[in-house]
């Protein structure tokens, strides 16, 4: 034996060997992560500091026909003034572009129809050093509306809880904020089955405006209808609005859809009442079934009590949920998560409808979602909130396990302001807190920070002085 | 009167002294010509033995033939005789007496002993020389011809070897001595062609033996030995030839020249051939010379050119040397004490003659033309490096001249040598840019598989030859890396092999003699001479410079091929010094190729590195270990290749177990940094996967040839054992792991997409009547186009110009502060900062923006690399960026705020070009600004009419950027914060130029002068000739006087004096008849009485009686 090829031959059969064992699992590849603020989300407020931040409406009604109007609200919670630019688009004629100055801790509001004149107008904020706050309230004479308006346009929106049941009119309202035309397949899941309107295929929004789309022409006469609305080309906004007059739904909805299916759907608020109907709609746009779990929170659970059992929602279809169904909920608030799996995501919508004498108060709200890297803010924001005094206008949900510290602001014209007796609000784990918006807190934009993670609600009055309640997100602060 | 010429003399000389010392011949004087000048060393060894010897220190070494000529100047007289010796002969006692007697008797001119081997005097080396009509001569005895007396016949011959001959003074000055323009080689034909023009005999006594150690070679590796035996071959046939005769004789040797050349390529001599050829075209400009000298011959002409050419052999000496020299080679043994771990002895075996070289190459080129018929027969698809030429060469090096960088956004750092390389290598591809692509792939491959077979030289058999370069040219790495388009690894699959071989070469480790591997060893390594060390390091440096120039990550490679070999031979035993000379070639060479590139040669690490990604690539130990990294899927048969890895190393001995464990230390090395990189597991930087295979590939090959060789020489024949299987194991491994590569003859493209992200694209973002602007591509760096630029993330970006990017795109430049404010324009997209992305990238050119997914090379539709999330999603929710195209391959984003590369701002327009912030820039839209002096971004000018206002250029600010507005020169100025513009004043005709520094023109020279001094170390170039020989000349005053010294024996006894000396044309002997007399007889009475006394022997009555009888 050569002792010469001794240290080479035992180096190279320790190597071999060694790659072998310590290299033969596989290794899962990393994606590269160009952005995680420009993934379709929830509508969130972009911290202070940027060059600029944009928010899209999804629209108001702008035709000028009495009790039908819309407007849009810009806020401010800094101590600089805020200068932007807000751009109206409409359905015909060319977008209205206006220099817009917010002072300090303030907040304007712009009366859509006062700039154009269009069945439905949607407009988008841009403000110079980024931060603020946009959303819009749309009134309709069956009611006001209010919705935090889009941070992007997107390439898909969906819309799972669409009713034209006689008595109900929904619109879709498509804007294109971008100097190109958009092109959009619109497909609508009903009972009967998937509807692919061949008018709305390859449907063009033009640059700059707005589009609007009569679902009830397309299909009438049908409750649990999923809207999905896909842009071969180029991003677009799409709300919805839905004027509900049935006997058991009553009301008006503007909406902005979701720009993207999730696996998890979040509700803070949910109440067990007898003149309360609490009904979600899970629409999976995917091409397999989905298998979507509904879990209750927010209270101790009954021993008699059953878990929801899995929902399967077929692709393409929607499904209701209702949780008069759940045996045993007890008469408490509570939250509820759908969750599914990563690979059929859906969307999911609540449809909630409080009856007082007789006469139903119908909100429909999309679920919050977490952002695409996990994120659940700390802080939100309330820029159009209850000019009365209002009850448990906001539900907290803390879904940690630890116990949260809840302090509401008030932004007043004297700077940033706790509101008295609303501070250091101790949240459980995994527990409910409805907060009363009373003193400096009506009329003004306010600050939810928590030392932990929350959804945040609002449900406030239909409209000023009137019963029934409209439940809205706040908006999460980015981070 | 012996001369011996000394050069650098060995322990042997001790013996050639004491052979001389030891001459029965009477009063025989010695002359030792010391080549190398003084040496007190050398003249203490010959006067230790030869205390009367003459020691002459020339001045210089002009060689073997004009430092013999000196001893014409020191040595008066013509009555005597000169016996020329090298160095390294060691004659029997009797040679010079015999050679004498022999002269007389033949009545010679000049006359040659039998040559034998100095350690086998049984074995022949010459006796006489055969010489065709062309100066080429041919030994007479086969090598390796064992002397059985059968070439013991004095015979008449047409010239001997310079080894030892002997010659009459007399004709020796009357012939003007040896060529002095002759340094070696061929002045011993020479001498003896003009001593038949004069009508001299040459014969060779056979009676004389004289052991000859013949290696001159390994002596003067310094010296091309091909190229001087060549053009001294054609100097003395030009001159020698008669002027009836060389008209035929010029049309032969032309067209012999070109046969030569055809034969010599095809038969692996093209480096024989290419001396032909460089002798024959050196030889116009040299006319003048030869025409003189041919005056000079003219007069020494006796007999006629038929007689002389009668002499001469028959047909060409030079095509049969061709078959001659495939049939023996010069390899290396142990050392002259029998060592095996010190300097080895140079020694000549057969090599097998074999047509496996000339079938295996003729098989390679068939197989690699047939591998890549669709890239030959429709161009080399655009993707990941491969990029197209430029249209002009021309073009290509005034780039390389310029002193603005115009990649990217413009700089003023160098631009790379790798221009320079192109430009100049495209006379390869006759100027015809569109096959500069298709030429450098094809090419790469071949001239890597050429480097394999130079680096498997040290193997004797052509057997491992072969499957050294079959299999690295089978190996899956190469439809690896040209489907993936990585034209780096390309060049490091070229470059690799060569490099090892020139630092082996260079450390001086050659071919080991089969017959020194029982002594077990180690290397075949021969002491070199520093120069010719530094020759071979300096060619090592320069093929590294011109690899690294077209690639900087094989900078990296070859260092770190370096220090793997250096451990792994430390590792196997081949002793320091070996270990050490390879750190010093391979080390020193790396150094070279990055001096070569200086200035451009700035690079940090990361610049010669991967860019990284955003975690580990994930292909799989599998994948990674059987090269499947590009397009093709040939299975994991290749894994077969690493089992003569192990069993190399089992079984071989001596060299080539050296080599396998070498092999083993470049597969195991490397191939443990792949698979840690494909698993994102390494703490630093390396160059990418397909670069750092190629040293496993070469592994690889290496190991499948010393699992041949041991074999065939460890294993085959011995007693039954494990050995066998193993060893029979290891060639079946071979096979298997070399048949995936059929599959790349009937794919024909290496297994490349046709359509490809830029087929689809070139039209979209091609230039039109915009103005100047930049594409930017943004994604993963592996399918961008372009040299990328890394974000974080696994992010990066690339910027080019309109159209398809093109080759000189691949090279990086430095950033500057424009780099960082584009960064950060790109951070602010990505961070969701702002929704006015067009106009943060507007200032910089920016008119589209690409995202690639899918661009044919390493991200295929089959096999997508995953979009980075979130990046058509920000570049689409920005308002001024038009979504112009969206497909899987790739999204083409319009920047609706872009203004052309040279815009004119006016008005107040004008004012928002001194913006220095992002925050001020995104609110505004510049997008209405014209363009002005288009051009200016390719061509660094452009002229034409500019407004009144302010023109923007969009290059990082530089004052030599100079324009001229109507006669008034406008200074350059700062816009948008880091780049430049002009205010004009007043409009009019403008012209827009960059003027390049006198920095940037003396680094060019600097750079010039680097590499000419590369060259010059490169070379073999010496002195130039007349210089050597006016030094060597000198004045030299008369130390011997023949007329003196030399007492003639005198005719005491009855020895017969077969021939006085006497005219050589009037000889009777004498197969030529004189013309004319040359030499003046002596008087008969003198010479008979010298001669006579000569040939007294008392010992020897026979002798007598015959001499009696023959008088």
């Amino acid at each position: 034996m050569n002792l010469r090829r001794l240290p080479m031959l035992v180096v190279t059969i320790a190597a071999l060997v060694a790659v072998v064992l310590g290299a033969g699992s596989a290794v899962v590849p990393t994606s590269a992560v160009f952005s995680t603020v420009s993934a379709p989300w929830m509508p969130a407020a972009p911290l202070p500091g940027g060059l600029t931040s944009a928010w899209f409406c999804p629209g108001v009604p702008a035709a000028g026909e009495e009790g039908r109007t819309g407007i849009v609200a810009v806020f401010n919670s800094g101590e600089a003034a805020l200068r932007g630019r807000l751009t109206v688009l409409r359905v015909d004629g060319e977008p209205v572009t206006q220099d817009i100055e917010v002072p300090p801790f303030d907040s304007k509001e712009f009366a859509l129809d006062t700039i154009v004149e269009s069945p439905y107008a949607a407009a988008y904020v841009e403000i110079d050093g980024g931060g603020g706050l946009v959303e819009q309230r749309a009134v309709d004479p069956a009611g006001q509306s209010v919705a935090a308006c889009a941070n992007a346009s997107a390439r898909e929106w969906y819309l799972a809880a669409g009713d034209t049941l006689d008595g109900s009119v929904e619109r879709l309202v498509l804007s294109n904020p971008h100097d190109y035309p958009a092109v959009v397949d619109v497909t609508l899941a009903t009972e009967r089955g998937v509807r692919v309107p061949e008018q709305y295929q390859g449907f063009a929004v033009p640059a700059q405006s707005v589009r609007v789309i009569d679902v009830n022409a397309i299909i009438g006469d049908q409750t649990r209808i999923g809207v999905s609305v896909v842009a071969s080309r180029g991003r677009v906004i799409v709300g919805r609005a839905q004027l509900l007059e049935t006997p058991d739904r009553a009301g008006f909805v503007m909406t902005l859809a979701a720009p993207a299916t999730r696996d998890q759907w979040w509700f803070a608020y949910g109440e067990r009442a007898d003149n309360v109907v609490e009904n979600y709609y899970l629409y999976n746009p995917g091409d397999e079934d989905a298998e979507v779990t509904p879990v209750l929170l927010g209270f101790q659970q009954s021993a008699g009590m059953e878990a929801p059992a899995t929902i399967v929602v077929a692709d393409g279809e929607v499904v209701e949920f209702r949780m008069a169904d759940v045996a045993d909920l007890p008469a408490e608030p509570h939250s509820v998560v759908f969750s599914t799996e990563p690979s059929t995501p859906i969307v999911v919508e609540r449809v909630l409808t409080r009856t007082i004498d007789t006469v139903p108060t119908t909100s429909i709200t999309l679920g919050a979602t977490t952002r695409p890297d996990g994120y659940v803010a700390t802080t939100w924001y309330v820029g159009l909130g209850p000019s009365v005094a209002t009850q448990g206008a906001l539900a907290l949900y803390n879904n940690t396990s630890a116990e949260s510290i809840v302090t509401l602001q008030a932004i007043t014209p004297q700077g940033v302001q706790n509101v008295a007796g609303f501070e250091d609000i101790a949240v459980a784990p995994g527990a409910i807190r409805y907060l009363d918006i009373t003193g400096t807190a009506l009329g003004n934009q306010l600050i939810i920070r928590s030392t932990t993670q929350v959804f945040v609600e609002r449900v406030l009055p239909r409209e000023p002085d009137a019963q029934g309640r409209v439940a809205v997100w706040a908006v999460p602060a980015n981070a | 009167m012996a001369v011996v010429v000394v050069h650098g003399p060995g322990p042997w000389f001790d013996e050639t002294v004491q052979s001389l010392a030891s001459q029965d011949y009477p009063a025989l004087s010695t002359v030792f010509l010391l080549a190398d000048g003084a040496d007190d060393d050398t003249a203490a060894r010959i006067r230790a033995v030869l205390p009367e010897a003459f020691v002459e220190a020339l001045g210089a070494n002009p060689g073997f033939g004009p430092a013999a000529n000196t001893v014409a100047q020191i040595v008066e007289g013509d009555q005597g005789f000169f016996c020329f010796c090298h160095d390294d002969v060691a004659l029997d006692p009797d040679a010079i007496r015999l050679m004498v007697e022999e002269l007389y008797r033949s009545n010679a001119g000049i006359i040659g002993p039998k040559l034998v081997t100095w350690e086998h005097p049984r074995i022949l080396d010459d006796v006489g020389l055969d010489v065709d009509r062309f100066g080429q001569p041919a030994s007479r005895v086969d090598v390796g011809e064992v002397d059985q007396e059968q070439h013991d016949a004095v015979t008449d011959v047409f010239a001997v070897p310079s080894a030892c001959f002997l010659t009459r003074a007399d004709l020796f000055r009357a012939l003007g001595g040896f060529d002095a323009a002759m340094s070696f080689h061929g002045e011993d034909v020479d001498l003896c062609w003009r001593a038949h023009i004069s009508g001299a005999r040459v014969i060779v006594a056979p009676a004389a033996r004289v052991r000859h150690r013949e290696q001159l070679e390994s002596r003067r590796p310094d010296l091309n030995h091909v190229a001087l035996r060549a053009r001294h071959a054609l100097r003395s046939t030009l001159t020698l030839t008669s002027g009836s005769r060389l008209p035929v004789r010029l049309l032969e040797i032309v067209v012999l020249t070109a046969v030569e050349a055809v034969v010599g390529v095809l038969s692996g001599h093209a480096r024989e051939a290419w001396a032909s050829v460089r002798a024959l075209v050196g030889a116009i400009p040299r006319f003048p010379t030869l025409l003189a000298r041919r005056g000079a011959i003219a007069k020494l002409r006796r007999v006629s050119d038929t007689e002389v050419h009668d002499l001469q052999s028959h047909g060409s000496n030079r095509l049969a040397s061709f078959r001659r020299a495939r049939e023996t080679q010069l390899v290396i043994g142990v050392d002259d004490h029998g060592n095996a771990d010190g300097d080895g002895a140079v020694v000549r075996r057969w090599r097998e003659r074999s047509m496996a070289p000339l079938v295996t190459w003729i098989a390679v080129i068939l197989a690699v033309l047939l591998a890549s018929r669709t890239l030959i027969s429709r161009s080399v698809p655009t993707i990941g490096e491969f990029l197209p030429f430029p249209d002009s060469a021309r073009d290509l090096f005034g780039d390389f001249l310029s002193g603005w960088n115009r990649r990217e956004l413009g700089s003023t750092t160098p631009n790379p040598t790798g221009l320079a390389v192109l430009s100049i290598g495209s006379v390869l591809w006759l100027f015809h840019m569109g096959l500069g692509l298709t030429v450098t792939v094809v090419g790469a491959i071949l001239l890597g598989g050429l480097g394999v077979w130079r680096l498997t030289d040290l193997f004797p058999s052509n057997r491992e030859r072969v499957v050294a370069l079959v299999t690295y040219t089978a190996m899956p790495l190469l439809p690896g890396v040209i489907s993936t388009g990585r034209l780096s690894a390309l060049i490091a699959f070229a470059a690799l092999p060569w490099f090892v071989h020139l630092v082996r070469s260079a450390a001086g480790i050659g071919t080991a003699d089969p017959n020194a591997a029982a002594a077990d060893l180690a290397d075949g390594v021969i002491a070199l001479g520093a120069r010719e060390r530094i020759r071979r390091i300096a060619v090592a440096g320069i093929a590294v410079a011109i690899a690294v120039a077209m690639a900087p990550p094989v900078l990296l490679l070859v260092a770190a091929v370096t220090i793997v070999l250096v451990l792994s031979s430390i590792l196997v035993g081949a002793g320091w010094r070996t270990s050490g000379w390879l750190l010093v070639a391979g080390a020193a060479a790396t150094a070279i190729g990055w001096l070569l590139n200086l200035p451009a040669a700035n690079w940090s690490w990361s610049d010669l590195t991967a860019v990284p990604l955003a975690g580990a690539p994930g292909r799989g130990l599998t994948d990674v270990a059987s090269m499947n990294i590009g397009q093709a899927r040939l299975g994991l048969l290749a894994l077969a290749l690493y089992v003569p890895v192990v069993t190399g190393l089992l079984l071989s001995r001596a060299w080539r177990l050296t080599w396998a464990g070498r092999a083993a230390g470049l597969v195991v090395t490397f191939g443990v940094l792949a698979v840690l990189q494909d698993r994102d597991a390494l703490p630093f930087r390396v160059p990418e996967v397909g670069i750092l295979l190629v040293p496993v590939a070469l592994g690889l090959a290496l190991a499948a040839a010393c699992a041949v060789a041991s074999f065939a020489s460890d294993v085959a024949g011995g007693t039954f054992g494990w050995r066998q299987p193993l060893g029979v194991l290891s060639i079946v491994a071979v096979l298997c792991g070399t048949f995936p590569a059929l599959l790349t003859l009937t794919d024909g493209s290496w297994f490349t997409t046709r359509t490809t992200m830029m087929t689809l694209l070139a039209p979209r973002v091609a230039a039109d009547d915009f103005g100047d602007f930049r594409v930017l591509y943004i994604g993963d760096p592996r399918v961008l186009p372009a040299t990328p630029h890394d974000l974080g993330a696994g992010i990066s970006y690339a910027l080019t110009a309109p159209g398809v990017p093109h080759i000189a795109d691949r090279w990086t430049t430095a950033g500057s502060d424009a780099d960082d404010e584009l960064g950060q324009a790109l951070a602010d997209v990505s961070s969701g900062a702002t929704q006015r992305g067009g106009r943060l990238l507007a200032p910089y050119a920016i008119r589209y923006i690409v995202v690639p997914h899918i661009d044919g090379g390493q991200s295929t539709a089959s096999d997508p690399i995953e979009q980075p999330i979130g990046l058509s999603d920000a570049f689409g929710a920005q308002l001024d960026l038009r979504h112009l195209f969206t497909s899987p391959t790739f999204d083409v984003f319009e920047n609706t705020a872009a203004f052309p590369g040279t815009a004119a701002f006016t008005g107040s327009l004008a004012d928002a070009t001194a913006a220095s912030g992002s925050a001020e820039l995104v609110r505004r839209d510049l997008s209405g600004a014209p363009p002005v002096l288009n051009g200016t971004l390719e061509d660094t000018s452009a002229s034409g009419e500019v407004p009144a206002g302010v023109v923007a250029l969009a290059v990082p600010f530089d004052e030599r950027w100079t324009m001229n507005v109507a006669g008034e020169e406008v200074p350059a100025s700062v816009g948008f914060g880091a780049l430049t513009s002009f205010e004009v004043a007043t409009g009019g005709p403008a012209g827009l130029d960059y003027e390049t520094s006198t920095s940037r023109h003396a680094e060019l020279v600097g750079q010039a002068l680097l590499w000419v001094a590369a060259l010059v170390a490169a070379s073999r170039l010496r002195r130039p000739g007349w210089t050597r020989r006016a030094a060597a000349r000198g004045d030299r005053a008369t130390v011997i006087d023949l007329a003196d010294d030399v007492e003639l024996p005198t005719d005491a006894g009855d020895v017969p004096v077969l021939v006085p000396l006497e005219p050589v044309g009037a000889t009777a002997g004498s197969r030529h008849k004189a013309e004319r007399p040359l030499f003046r007889p002596a008087d008969p009475a003198e010479r008979a009485a010298w001669v006579d006394d000569m040939f007294a022997d008392e010992d020897d009555p026979g002798l007598g009686g015959a001499r009696g009888s023959r008088r």
